[in-house]
């Protein structure tokens, strides 16, 4: 179904490049083929090529770069074939659900892709109707698609992909955004699709939740493909030959490379109230539809208390409040109730909002200098040359100093917002999933950035689905579920 | 199910008005909003387009933005009425002049906008034979412009956590911290936006098919009828030279 042979990729345009420049190579000589109900994994650390293949695969390079070799998608080449052609035989689902939607409704999603490929409204609908009854939307069908929770996205873009009954499904690390009870549902399309003999490839950073349904990895390397493992093959594989490939590990959370500092998860702190950070009786609604009355409670904490430096991983399912509760911490969000203590002295969120450091999900919402040291500077001007530096190099972006921030990469973009939040001193630091969509490598140099974090004395509390994470850095985990500790 | 009036669909609305009929009274509140004068027929005109915009609002559930349009016309009519633009007056009448003009525009847009769907509106344009070059940009707005504002709010939100206030910075470094994020992400969207719709099948050469169901029911000919006659008592009235309360 999927054929690529020899294939060799460069992004750009050649007529726009400076005569004798050679653009540099995203892929280099390919070659890779999934049969009908196969489901094959492309791995490999961040710019490995994973995605480029993906999308020669969809089709949606076209016109962006020079591909060499043969491409065959269920018998056509996609470079040259009609996007509505397309669209009929490959679907695909990326990596953040919030991007896929193109219309703002659950029911008009269902529908758009058969409405573009011109399909009967008979049919159409017959067709919505069956996925939103096999995927078990028909609560949502009138939702807007803004108020869905992650896992939900997730679930309306595969429905919506599998409206057009393609034979080739394409996805690109469809698990970062999910929490793992999502990532659990998402396993069980794939495995529903490959029944259904579907050719299925899937790049992905984690790859846990695939063991089951992978019939072949293929590990790619700087546009090279570096090694072919069957399934038995990879599941025989030591956990250290995963991380020696730059892999996450097949199975969660037992990184060989932690063993040594992985900690046990300790129960909460009897310590005397000096050092604690106390919270009681937290409480956020959010409204329901524009109204008061009908509010919906999303946190509800009656106490809980840290530890002063420690390191808490906040977890929970989408939706279970962890997003809510730092961001109150840090005294952005409005409204709700509750007190924060610390020495016995309350912080009111417009003190919060100085003393809390507020690492947010979407980091290029949050970086705003136009140097990376600069960003460092933003906020404590006076802070001496020789600090942004020595902070920079700890978090490994000393040699980026004079970059502007939004050209970085999403690792060094994540890290520098950590830097920023080093370079403030601040004693709390709350972060909101700092590794979703990062490879190993990216993963652990966050992991020693919230490490920098609590060696210099700060509380840290990170919410997050990453168990890899949790396992390198946290101390203690809390739990929350539906806005409870 | 109440809806909450803002720049996004937010659940099936209470009322089921066609988008033409929407986008008729939506073009009425334009011209009666921002070119009727504050007198005469002008006076009747804006009267009528507001009483009908705050049914409309208030049978949504949206009773605060139902009485804001009626408090600014109100207002609006009674200033122009009793309190002459000269002195002191003067910026207080323009600014309550320019109020009146534009609120209900506003409250408007975002009334079609959070109460149509993405297909209905295609559907629709399609029905009153725009070709796909118009009406693909225009679902591509609906969906973009609640996007911006989300991305919008994050970014003050991350200011204010950086403690980079208005204030605690100069006015125009704060607006570069705002605008370079916010272009940076509004390309961004741009892309994803794109690669959604080839990824689906979304092809100029391609004629739909639609799923969504419009038609034309009672309420529909009274929203329609009732644009159609302000905007007839508006064009038809004798002209009157823009009022100089709005400063020109």
């Amino acid at each position: 179904m999927i054929d690529l042979q020899d294939v060799s990729f460069r992004y750009g345009d050649p007529d726009l490049a400076e005569p004798g420049a050679k653009l540099p190579l995203a892929l280099d000589g390919v070659s890779l083929n999934v049969a009908a109900g196969e489901v094959v994994v492309l791995a490999g650390a961040s710019g490995c090529g994973k995605t480029t293949v993906t999308r020669l695969v969809n089709g949606l390079l076209a016109g962006r770069g020079v591909a060499t070799g043969k491409i065959r998608v269920s018998g056509l080449d996609p470079a040259s074939t009609p996007t509505a052609l397309l669209a009929r035989r490959v679907g695909s689902v990326f990596q953040d659900p919030r991007t896929q939607f193109f219309t703002t409704d659950v029911a008009s999603e269902l529908a758009f892709g058969c409405e573009n490929l011109a399909v009967p409204p008979g049919q159409a609908a017959e067709r919505v109707a069956q996925v939103t009854a096999d995927w078990d939307l028909a609560g949502l069908l009138d939702r807007s698609v803004f108020a869905l929770s992650g896992g939900q996205k997730q679930r309306v873009v595969c429905a919506a992909v599998e409206a057009l009954s393609p034979s080739v499904l394409v996805l690109d690390e469809p698990s970062a955004n999910l929490d793992p009870p999502s990532t659990a549902r998402l396993a069980e399309f794939i495995a529903r699709w490959k029944a259904q003999g579907k050719a299925i490839l899937v790049a992905e950073h984690r790859l846990a939740y695939l063991a089951a349904a992978a019939d072949r990895f293929i590990i790619l390397k700087a546009g090279r493909v570096t090694h072919r493992l069957t399934a038995s093959e990879a599941r025989a594989l030591a956990p250290q030959a995963f991380a020696d490939l730059g892999l996450r590990p097949l199975e969660s959370g037992q990184h060989p490379s932690w063993a040594t500092d992985q900690s046990p998860l300790s129960p909460p702190p009897v310590d005397p109230a000096s050092d604690r950070i106390e919270l009681r009786d937290v409480a956020y609604w959010r409204p329901h539809r524009g109204r008061r009355k009908r509010a919906r409670q999303v946190l509800g904490i009656d106490r809980l208390d840290f530890l002063k430096g420690e390191t808490v991983a906040l977890t929970g399912a989408n939706g279970s409040g962890k997003t809510t509760l730092l961001r109150w911490l840090a005294g952005v969000a409005g409204g709700g109730r509750g007190q924060l203590r610390v020495d016995g002295e309350v912080w009111r969120a417009r003190q919060r909002l100085g003393r809390v450091a507020l690492v947010g999900q979407e980091v290029s919402r949050q970086l705003f200098a136009d140097t990376v040291q600069g960003e460092l500077r933003l906020a404590e001007r006076r802070l001496p040359a020789d600090s942004v530096q020595a902070i920079l190099d700890r978090l490994d972006l000393g040699h980026l100093v004079d970059r502007h921030p939004l050209t970085l990469s999403s690792g060094e973009r994540q890290r520098l917002a950590i830097a920023a939040a080093l370079a403030q001193e601040r004693p709390i630091v709350a972060l909101d999933e700092p590794t979703s969509g990062l490879d190993l490598a990216h993963m652990s140099q966050v992991a020693s950035g919230i490490k920098e974090l609590a060696a210099s004395g700060r509380t840290v509390l990170v919410a997050t689905h990453d168990r890899d994470l949790l396992a390198a850095c946290a101390q203690r985990v809390v739990k929350l579920d539906q806005g409870r500790a | 199910m109440p809806v909450s009036v803002g720049l996004a669909y937010t659940g099936r609305p209470r009322t089921h008005l066609d988008p033409r009929s929407k986008l008729a009274f939506f073009i009425a509140v334009n011209t009666i909003g921002l070119g009727a004068a504050f007198s005469g027929s002008g006076a009747a005109a804006r009267v009528a387009v507001t009483v009908l915009l705050a049914v409309l609002l208030a049978a949504e559930g949206a009773w605060l933005w139902s009485a804001s349009a009626v408090v600014v016309t109100t207002v609006g009519l009674m200033v122009y009425a009793w309190l002459p633009p000269v002195g002191w007056a003067m910026p207080l009448v323009g600014l309550v002049n320019l109020m009146a003009r534009f609120w209900p525009v506003v409250l408007m847009g975002c009334y079609v906008i959070s109460t149509t769907t993405v297909s209905q509106f295609i559907a629709a344009l399609r029905r009153l034979h725009l070709p796909a070059s118009f009406t693909i940009p225009f679902a591509v707005v609906m969906r973009f412009l609640p996007t911006l504002a989300q991305e919008s709010s994050g970014i003050s939100e991350a200011l204010r956590s950086r403690g980079l206030r208005l204030g605690a910075v100069k006015p125009h470094t704060w607006l570069e911290y705002r605008l370079v994020p916010l272009t940076m992400r509004a390309v961004a969207i741009g892309d994803e936006l794109t690669t959604a719709a080839l990824a689906r099948g979304l092809d100029r050469t391609v004629e739909r098919t639609s799923l969504a169901r419009i038609g034309f029911g009672p309420a529909d000919w009274l929203v329609l009828t009732a644009a159609l006659t302000v905007i007839a008592i508006w064009a038809l009235a004798p002209w009157t030279p823009i009022d100089p309360a709005a400063g020109k």
